[in-house]
């Protein structure tokens, strides 16, 4: 069947890149190659939400930037995940009823 | 690692410390499960693109592709590019790592979220942490999923928007963290969100291609400036 061949697909092209890192990467980098990977997650989290998240509210920019802005103002000054991004969700639930 | 960390890293906080991405990946998952069965795939097929794939962005776009007719190696294409971004991914998530043991098993669970989390973690050097967070945000998307598929779009609509967002929301919540540990965090996100923000405006390359690159132009930067001194600042400490 066609859409098992895609999935089957679909997860070799996925699950390699996942694992070849693990296996290609013995010891731990130094130098300019360890500063490289140590500012990729930030990097990685600026990336993923910036353009992308200001469309995520059905196209609309203000509830996407006021959603952004409790999660950072939030973030700021509660420790913890659940409270900021409930915060987030909060904020752009009551745009959306309103 | 710290002893307090390393007692502290077990499977089980593993997968508490994933609820948040839980909760995001559920009502995504929901929706991805709905528009598989919309589109004429069947159960199986939504279960296998959401337990074996694991890879959101690409699933939607798979069953889009399919709906208008696109040939199959031209789909997995496609998701090569749009999910090359994991290999960076994981080989930070490797370069942390206490121990390479479950490698498979971990390096499966690899995703944009889990990714993201395991950075400002301590704990989540140790694989069985990391499993268990993985596992947290599986869980989410299958059972997120099979429920979509089953019973279609029981969530409303505006908390389906809302909590989906959320998952942007996590990212911006787990950079406030390194920002406020190290002001230099400043330029590199910065630089990040910049190259992304013109290669989407200018549309290329392909959307896979454009996020890698701004990744890297941020991690570049990383690179050039004094190394990070400091220790791994956890947003989630108190919690």
């Amino acid at each position: 069947m066609s859409v098992a061949l895609l999935v089957a697909g679909m997860f070799v092209v996925t699950y390699l890149p996942r694992v070849i890192p693990f296996y290609a990467l013995k010891r731990r980098p130094s130098g300019r190659l360890r500063r490289f990977f140590d500012a990729l997650p930030v990097a990685a989290m600026a990336a993923l939400v910036f353009p992308d998240a200001l469309g995520a509210v059905d196209g609309e920019l203000l509830p996407a930037v006021l959603g952004l802005l409790a999660a950072a103002v939030t973030a700021w000054f509660v420790k913890g995940l659940v409270v900021p991004l409930l915060a987030a969700v909060g904020v752009v639930a009551v745009y959306l009823v309103l | 690692m710290s002893d307090e960390a390393t007692r502290n890293a077990t499977f089980e906080r593993g997968v508490r410390r994933g609820l948040p991405i839980f909760l995001g990946y559920f009502p995504v998952a929901v929706s991805f499960g709905l528009l598989a069965r919309t589109s004429g795939l069947g159960f199986p097929a939504a279960l296998g693109f959401s337990g074996i794939v694991f890879a959101g962005a690409s699933q939607f776009m798979a069953v889009l592709l399919l709906s208008g007719g696109t040939a199959i190696p031209a789909i997995i294409g496609a998701t090569f590019l749009v999910n090359l971004r994991h290999l960076l991914m994981s080989a930070s998530v490797a370069a942390r790592l206490s121990e390479r043991v479950l490698t498979p098993i971990l390096a499966f669970g690899v995703t944009d979220e889990t990714f993201a989390m395991a950075a400002t973690m301590e704990e989540a050097r140790h694989p069985r942490f990391m499993i268990g967070l993985e596992l947290a945000a599986y869980s989410g998307w299958v059972s997120g999923t099979v429920l979509g598929h089953l019973f279609g779009g029981f969530l409303p609509p505006i908390l389906q928007t809302s909590f989906g967002f959320g998952l942007y929301a996590l990212f911006v919540i787990l950079l406030v963290g390194p920002i406020k540990r190290r002001a230099l965090n400043i330029p590199i996100a910065g630089a990040a969100a910049v190259a992304h923000i013109v290669l989407s405006v200018v549309d290329r390359p392909s959307a896979g291609l454009r996020i890698v690159l701004a990744m890297t132009v941020g991690a570049a930067v990383g690179a050039l400036l004094p190394p990070d001194e400091g220790g791994q600042a956890d947003p989630g400490e108190t919690s």
